[in-house]
């Protein structure tokens, strides 16, 4: 008899029936956001062809994939980001649709995480597309989106760090840099490995590049190193003076900061990178950037921007206030549901 | 006023000389006998003492924002910390070491180490097939005794394998001892970590 195991395989996240309930809720808020900014909500596959994806992926990402071979023999690979399957998705389509078009998802993925710890590898993943947006406008509403989208699920000290993978990228171009080992140094904010990299005449671009801080402290930092910057550099980080100038119009003034150090977590990335921090978890709880060359791979080259976002890794000990369960009274089956009605269309959860 | 920011500091090799570094700079999170956490008189800082083998795992969860430890140790894991400034202490080279002073040709190796995913990542990369024995602690008793002819293992002085009869067969990479930085710790409390890197590192 084949043995009883309580435990799930290693990587497997295990929940119990309230966290599971807890994570739901937050999805819900989610897609509640979502949609009244107009996203909507899109389901992909959980495998595709391995082959496809097999040259947009770094040998990094490819050895966290989960594959395995069909009947026939095809490798497959197991859903690891869903941007990447939505976009072949959006790929086929591209021609039909009409432009912008605004997806959301919501679904897990299976990626090993790294660390050699018996942490999860199944991941829910939860986002938002915004194809075929001008860059600035596109830009400046998936971010928006994005702090709604936290204070939703109750992360109203999360703040966001906006930097530029176009100006790093540009950067090592143009100072004929490597750029893996020029973006490893500002990954790992080694100032030393990157003064060491830098041409001598671009020392001061260091305060730069390892600028964190408010849309108007970038301006005083940009303004004394643009004589050093050419046309191309010097555009980008217009751009995203920009963007913070735009966004310091709002009420999320104070939960932004240009930070250059924040770099593309997949080889996708074209434009603005960005993150979100939670002060009280002291997590990354959410993700995205701009990504126009990607679509490019399954149909016509089309802006795309976009982001995810981990809820589960946020504090968030009121959101799940109204999410009690609720026990209908009555002495008989036909007097609970009638009382269970009344809760339910006060929007209660209520069971017989 | 604000919590304090915690530091893991390393027991061992490295603790002494982390206290003697923050003291120089005016920082006391020396530690009586048989304690683990420490606060600095103004209760800014809060040191906390940890096996140097578990301070990355410590600070990857966010447990200690920062923490110094030495690059030998971080070969053993795939955490992405920022490394925020090198340390003028402590700085080694983990070496291939045995009996002999030469590997031999067309045969596997068998090699006794504290780094098991360094050595079998070195030794795969150069396609040489290797056996390898995870050991915690006195890895030069594993040739003495037979267990296997060569070790991986941190070199200081190289006056612990001489009092083996070992000899360094390479030389496979040079530590150091650096100050990292759990990733989201840093990006939510920059101004504070920049500012005590700028007092410990950048001073005048």
């Amino acid at each position: 008899m084949r043995k009883k195991n309580v435990s799930l395989p290693r990587g497997v996240a295990q929940l119990s029936l309230r966290e599971y309930l807890d994570e739901r809720y937050r999805f819900e808020q989610l897609e509640r956001i979502f949609k009244l900014w107009g996203y909507l909500s899109v389901v992909t596959p959980l495998v595709d062809f391995f082959s496809i994806y097999e040259k947009m992926l770094t040998p990094e990402e490819i050895r966290s994939t989960y594959r395995l071979l069909d009947r026939e023999g095809e490798l497959l690979l197991i859903r690891s980001d869903i941007t990447l399957f939505l976009a072949r998705q959006i790929g086929i389509q591209i021609p039909h649709v009409t432009l912008p078009l605004r997806l959301s998802y919501s679904g897990e993925i299976l990626r090993h995480s790294s660390g050699g710890d018996f942490v999860n590898s199944d991941i829910h993943q939860s986002g938002i597309e915004l194809i075929g947006a001008p860059a600035l406008e596109g830009d400046i509403e998936i971010l928006l989106l994005l702090f709604e989208a936290l204070d939703a699920l109750g992360g109203k000290n999360v703040v966001v760090h906006l930097g530029s993978w176009s100006f790093l990228s540009k950067c090592a171009q143009s100072f004929h840099i490597e750029r893996n080992t020029f973006v490893s140094a500002i990954q790992k904010r080694d100032a030393t490995q990157l003064a060491h990299i830098l041409p001598k005449t671009m020392q001061k671009l260091l305060s730069v590049l390892f600028f964190i801080g408010t849309v108007d402290e970038f301006t005083a930092c940009v303004d004394l190193v643009l004589p050093l910057l050419d046309d191309s550099l010097a555009h980008e980080l217009d751009y995203l003076l920009r963007i913070g100038n735009i966004i310091a119009q709002t009420d999320f003034r104070a939960r932004l900061r240009i930070d250059l150090s924040e770099t593309a977590m997949r080889d996708y990335y074209s434009g603005i990178v960005f993150s979100a921090y939670d002060p009280d978890a002291n997590a990354t709880v959410s993700s995205g950037g701009r990504y126009d060359a990607l679509l490019a791979h399954f149909s016509h080259p089309t802006p795309a921007a976009g982001f995810s976002i981990y809820p589960y890794k946020m504090c968030t000990q009121e959101i799940l206030a109204d999410n009690t369960i609720k026990t209908a009274k009555g002495n008989n089956i036909l007097e609970k549901y009638r009382h269970a009605k009344k809760y339910r269309e006060q929007g209660h959860i209520t069971t017989l | 006023m604000s919590a304090p920011i915690t530091i893991a500091l390393p027991k061992g090799r490295i603790y002494e000389s982390s206290v003697h570094f923050f003291a120089n700079q005016g920082i006391d999170l020396s530690m009586k006998e048989r304690e683990y956490i420490s606060y600095d008189r103004k209760h800014q800082i809060r040191a906390i003492m940890v096996r140097n083998t578990d301070l990355p795992r410590y600070v990857h969860n966010g447990i200690a924002g920062m923490g110094i430890v030495g690059t030998d140790i971080l070969t053993e894991f795939e955490y992405s910390f920022f490394n925020l400034a090198t340390l003028p202490f402590g700085n080694a080279r983990i070496c291939l070491a045995g009996k002999e002073n030469i590997l031999p040709v067309e045969k596997r190796i068998k090699i006794a180490t504290k780094y098991p995913r360094f050595t079998y990542n070195l030794f795969h990369t150069r396609c040489i097939p290797v056996e390898i024995l995870p050991l915690h602690g006195s890895v030069e008793l594993a040739p003495l005794l037979g267990l296997a002819p060569y070790i991986v293992d941190l070199v200081e002085t190289g006056n612990t394998l001489k009092a083996n009869n070992l000899s360094i067969v390479e030389e496979l990479i040079k530590t150091k001892v650096v100050f990292v930085a759990n990733r989201s710790f840093y990006k939510v409390h920059y101004r504070v970590v920049d500012n005590l890197i700028r007092m410990l590192f950048f001073h005048d």
